[in-house]
C-alpha cells in the first residue's frame, strides 16, 4: 500500500514536471520567436498591395531624401499594437452600408516599417495626443481635430498634416504617397509657390493643389480685385475658366506679372500663367485678346471630336478623349516619361475645344508651340454650344461636311526669353504661357486613377510645374491604388446567382450524399 | 495510428453525419462569403478570412469535437480503446489527424469559392493560400483545445458546449487584454487564437504566429495525452 502511494507520488510528480517543462518550453519558444520577429523582419509578403512593400517611387524618393542629410519624424495618433494587430477595417460607403475592407491600420503600420527600413533618418513616433500634447508643443506642431498623420522636420521645423480621411478616397493618391510628399514638403529648400486666381468666377476646387503641396509645392489663393501687384513670390499662376471678365486693369497686373522676367531689370525666375478654358467658359473677352495678341494663342470656337480615340466607361458620367502630345521640344520635355517611346502613354481629357495659333514667332520675340493635339487625321470641331457633350454621346456624335476637320489643337504654349543684368548677376529668364482647352488637367476625377483612368494627368501636370520651374528631374509623387479587385457580375440576376451557388451548392450535395448514406445503412 | 485514424473517418464517410458536418459548415461559410465578399462587390478577402471563418471553425470544430473521447465513454468503448494494444499518444494523435481531416475537407469548399470568383474578378492567389495557410492552422489549434477539452468531460453536450465556450472566449479574450495594463494583458493574449491569425487574414507569412499554433497544437495534444494516461492508470 505504502509502496503504491509512493509510486503514485512519484508517477504524479513526473508528470506535473513534464506538464510544466512543456508548457515553458512552448512559452519561451514563442516569446523567442516575438523577440526575432521585431528584430528582423521574418514575414513574406503575399498580399495584393504588397503591405510590407513601398513600391520604387517611394524608394526613388526617400534615395533622394536619404542623401539631403535632413531627418523627418513621422508621428502617428494611435497605438501601436492596435495598429499592428488590425486585419481589416470597417468603412462607409456612398451608398450608406458599410463594407469591410483592408485595414487602414495594419497598412499604416507596415508601411511605416518599410519606411523606416529604407531610412535612418526617419524615425516614427505613436502617440496619443490627448495625454501628450507637450511632445506637439515642443516642436511647434499645432493639430487638427482629423489629423492622423504629422510629418515633422526637426530641422527646418516644418510640419505637414495627413488628415483621417486619407483613406476615404483610397483610389487618389494613397497614404504611401501623403507620406512622401510630406517629407518632400517639409524637407524641401526654395519651395515654389503656385497663385491660383479666384475672383472671377473661376473653377478652384481641385485636387490638383493637394497633388502640387504633395510635390513641394506651396499653393496660394489671390483675390485679383484685391492685389495691387502679384507678388514676386509666385511662380505659377493659374487661371481655371473664369466666368466673370477680366477688367484692363486686371490684365495689367497679369502683364506685370509675366514682364519683369524678361525686362532685364531683376532675377524674379521664371513666371509662367497657366489657363484652362473650356468650352463652358463664357466670353472673357480682354482675357482672350490678352492671350491671343500679345501670346499668341487664341481659343478656338469648337468642341473636338475624334471617334476613334474616345471612349465612355459603364458608370462614370465623363466622356474620354485620348490626345497625343505633339514632338514639338517643349511638349515632349513636358510629358517626360509619359512620351517615352517605348512607355507612350497618351494623355485623355474630358470634353476640350480647341486653340489656335496666331504667329509662331511675333517681334516681341514670343515664340508659340503646340503641346497637345487629337491623335487621328478624321477628328473634328462641333461649333461650341451645337451640340451638348455627354459621356453618353461622346462618341456617337458624326462629323458633316461644315465641319472643320484634321488634328487639332487643345494645348499650346507660348514663350518668351529675355536676360537680365543688374551689375552683380546676370542670366536668363523666361516668361511663359501655358492655354489648355480643357479643365480635365485640373478636375479631380481626372488626376485620380479612378476607373477609367491612368495616373497619366497628375504626372502630366507634375512635369509641366518641374519643367517650369528648370527642375525636371524630381521623382514625381502621384497616385498609387490601394483598391482591391473589383466584382464585376454585370446584372443584380448574376449576382443574386452567384450567391445562391455559394451557398447552396456544396450543402446541397452533401444532403443528397447523406440522404444516399443514409438509405444505404437503412437497408444494410 | 493508422487504424484509429481509419476506424474514426470510416465512421463519420459511412454515416450521413460526416456529410451533413460538412453542409452546415458549407452552408455557414458560404453565407459569411456573400456577406463579406460578394455583397461588396470585392474580391478582397481578408474580412472573410480574419472574423468571420473564426466563428465557421468554432462551429465545425465543436461539431466534430462530439465524437471525440466523450463518444468513445458514452458508448463505453474507451476502457476497450485505454486496454488496447495502441500507444495512448498513438490514440489521440490518430483522433487528431482524423479531425483535422475532416475539418481539412471542410475548408476546401473556400476553393470553389474562390473558383466562381476568379470568373468575375481577379483573385490574388499568393494572398488567398496564405488565408486557407491560416484558416487550417486557426483549425488545427482548435481541434488540439477540442480533444483536450472532449478528453476530461463526460458528456458529448458537455464537450461540445465547453469547447464552443473555451473557444469563443480565446476569441474575444484578445479585446479584453487590450485593456488590461500590459503586465496582465500581454500575457493574457498570448491565450487567443484570434489575434495571431491577422498577419495570414492580410497574406502575411509570418514564422511567430505559425510557431505560435504549431505550440499550441503541440501543447494541447500533450495535455490531452497526460490526462489520457492519467485515466488510464486511475
Amino acid at each position: 500500500m505504502k509502496k503504491n502511494l509512493k509510486g503514485k507520488f512519484k508517477y504524479g510528480a513526473l508528470s506535473v514536471s513534464l506538464t510544466v517543462f512543456v508548457i515553458l518550453a512552448a512559452v519561451l519558444l514563442n516569446v523567442a520567436m516575438g523577440v526575432l520577429d521585431s528584430m528582423f523582419d521574418l514575414s513574406a509578403d503575399f498580399s495584393m498591395i504588397q503591405t510590407t512593400k513601398i513600391d520604387e517611387v517611394s524608394e526613388a524618393f526617400i534615395d533622394e531624401f536619404n542623401q539631403s542629410g535632413l531627418h523627418v519624424e513621422i508621428i502617428v495618433n494611435g497605438n501601436e499594437s492596435e495598429f499592428k494587430k488590425a486585419s481589416y477595417d470597417a468603412q462607409a460607403t456612398d451608398s450608406g452600408t458599410v463594407s469591410n475592407v483592408f485595414s487602414a491600420r495594419r497598412y499604416t503600420y507596415e508601411l511605416l516599417q518599410s519606411f523606416l527600413s529604407k531610412s535612418d533618418n526617419i524615425e516614427v513616433h505613436w502617440i496619443d495626443i490627448r495625454y501628450n500634447p507637450q511632445f506637439f508643443k515642443e516642436r511647434g506642431i499645432t493639430l487638427n481635430d482629423t489629423t492622423f498623420i504629422t510629418v515633422y522636420c526637426p530641422e527646418t521645423r516644418r510640419s505637414f498634416l495627413i488628415d483621417e480621411s486619407v483613406f476615404d478616397d483610397n483610389e487618389y493618391i494613397g497614404l504611401e504617397r501623403r507620406i512622401d510628399g510630406g517629407i518632400k514638403n517639409v524637407t524641401s529648400e526654395g519651395m515654389r509657390t503656385i497663385g491660383v486666381i479666384r475672383d472671377h468666377g473661376e473653377s478652384i476646387t481641385s485636387y490638383l493643389w493637394d497633388l502640387a503641396e504633395l510635390n513641394g509645392y506651396n499653393v496660394e489663393f489671390i483675390d485679383l480685385y484685391d492685389t495691387e501687384e502679384i507678388s514676386d513670390d509666385i511662380s505659377f499662376l493659374i487661371i481655371c475658366n473664369p466666368t466673370v471678365t477680366y477688367s484692363s486693369e486686371d490684365i495689367k497686373k497679369l502683364d506685370a506679372y509675366l514682364n519683369p522676367a524678361v525686362k532685364g531689370e531683376r532675377n524674379d525666375g521664371d513666371r509662367s500663367l497657366i489657363v484652362f478654358a473650356d468650352s463652358d467658359m463664357p466670353q472673357n473677352p480682354l482675357l482672350e485678346d490678352y492671350l491671343s495678341t500679345i501670346w499668341g494663342i487664341r481659343l478656338g470656337s469648337y468642341n473636338v471630336f475624334d471617334p476613334d480615340n474616345s471612349s465612355t466607361v459603364l458608370n462614370v458620367n465623363e466622356p474620354f478623349l485620348r490626345v497625343e502630345y505633339t514632338g514639338s521640344g517643349p511638349s515632349t520635355a513636358i510629358a517626360g516619361t509619359l512620351a517615352e517611346e517605348r512607355n507612350y502613354l497618351n494623355l485623355t481629357l474630358g470634353k476640350a475645344r480647341n486653340l489656335e495659333l496666331t504667329f509662331e514667332t511675333n517681334s516681341d520675340g514670343v515664340q508659340t508651340t503646340s503641346l497637345l493635339r487629337t491623335i487621328s487625321d478624321d477628328s473634328f470641331g462641333k461649333q461650341i454650344g451645337s451640340v451638348q457633350i455627354d459621356s453618353s454621346n461622346f462618341r456617337d456624335v458624326t462629323r458633316e461636311d461644315s465641319d472643320p476637320t484634321g488634328q487639332m489643337t487643345v494645348g499650346a504654349m507660348s514663350y518668351k526669353q529675355g536676360s537680365y543684368d543688374n551689375g552683380d548677376e546676370y542670366g536668363l529668364t523666361s516668361s511663359n504661357v501655358l492655354v489648355f482647352g480643357s479643365t480635365s488637367l485640373m478636375d479631380t476625377y481626372y488626376l485620380s486613377n479612378m476607373a477609367g483612368n491612368t495616373s497619366a494627368t497628375s504626372e502630366y501636370m507634375l512635369s509641366m510645374l518641374a519643367f517650369l520651374s528648370g527642375n525636371e528631374n524630381v521623382v514625381k509623387i502621384i497616385a498609387k491604388s490601394l483598391i482591391s479587385g473589383t466584382l464585376e457580375f454585370g446584372s443584380d440576376v448574376m449576382t443574386v446567382l452567384i450567391s445562391s451557388l455559394v451557398i447552396g451548392l456544396v450543402p446541397i450535395v452533401c444532403a443528397v450524399v447523406a440522404v444516399i448514406r443514409w438509405r444505404k445503412r437503412k437497408y444494410l | 495510428m493508422a487504424a484509429i485514424i481509419k476506424k474514426e473517418l470510416v465512421s463519420y464517410f459511412k454515416n450521413p453525419i460526416g456529410y451533413i458536418v460538412i453542409g452546415a459548415y458549407s452552408l455557414i461559410t458560404g453565407i459569411f462569403f456573400v456577406i463579406s465578399v460578394i455583397s461588396n462587390m470585392q474580391t478582397y478577402m481578408g474580412t472573410y478570412f480574419g472574423t468571420y471563418m473564426y466563428f465557421a471553425n468554432l462551429i465545425l470544430v465543436a461539431l466534430i469535437s462530439f465524437k471525440f473521447f466523450s463518444e468513445e465513454k458514452k458508448n463505453g468503448t474507451d476502457t476497450l480503446l485505454l486496454t488496447s494494444p495502441v500507444k495512448v499518444s498513438g490514440l489521440v494523435l490518430g483522433k487528431f489527424v482524423s479531425g483535422a481531416v475532416i475539418f481539412t475537407a471542410a475548408t476546401l469548399v473556400n476553393i470553389i469559392y474562390v473558383l466562381l470568383i476568379c470568373m468575375f474578378g481577379t483573385v490574388y492567389t499568393g494572398e488567398f493560400i496564405m488565408q486557407m495557410l491560416g484558416s487550417l492552422l486557426i483549425g488545427y489549434s482548435m481541434i488540439a483545445v477540442a480533444l483536450f477539452i472532449s478528453s476530461v468531460t463526460d458528456n458529448q453536450i458537455g464537450t461540445v458546449a465547453a469547447t464552443s465556450a473555451v473557444l469563443l472566449l480565446m476569441f474575444i479574450i484578445d479585446s479584453i487584454s487590450r485593456l488590461l495594463p500590459p503586465l496582465i494583458g500581454v500575457p493574457l493574449s498570448y491565450l487567443s487564437l484570434y489575434s495571431r491569425f491577422s498577419d495570414f487574414a492580410i497574406g502575411l507569412f509570418n514564422p511567430a504566429p505559425t510557431v505560435y499554433y504549431l505550440s499550441v497544437i503541440a501543447v494541447f495534444l500533450f495535455l490531452t495525452v497526460r490526462m489520457i494516461e492519467k485515466r488510464r492508470w486511475a
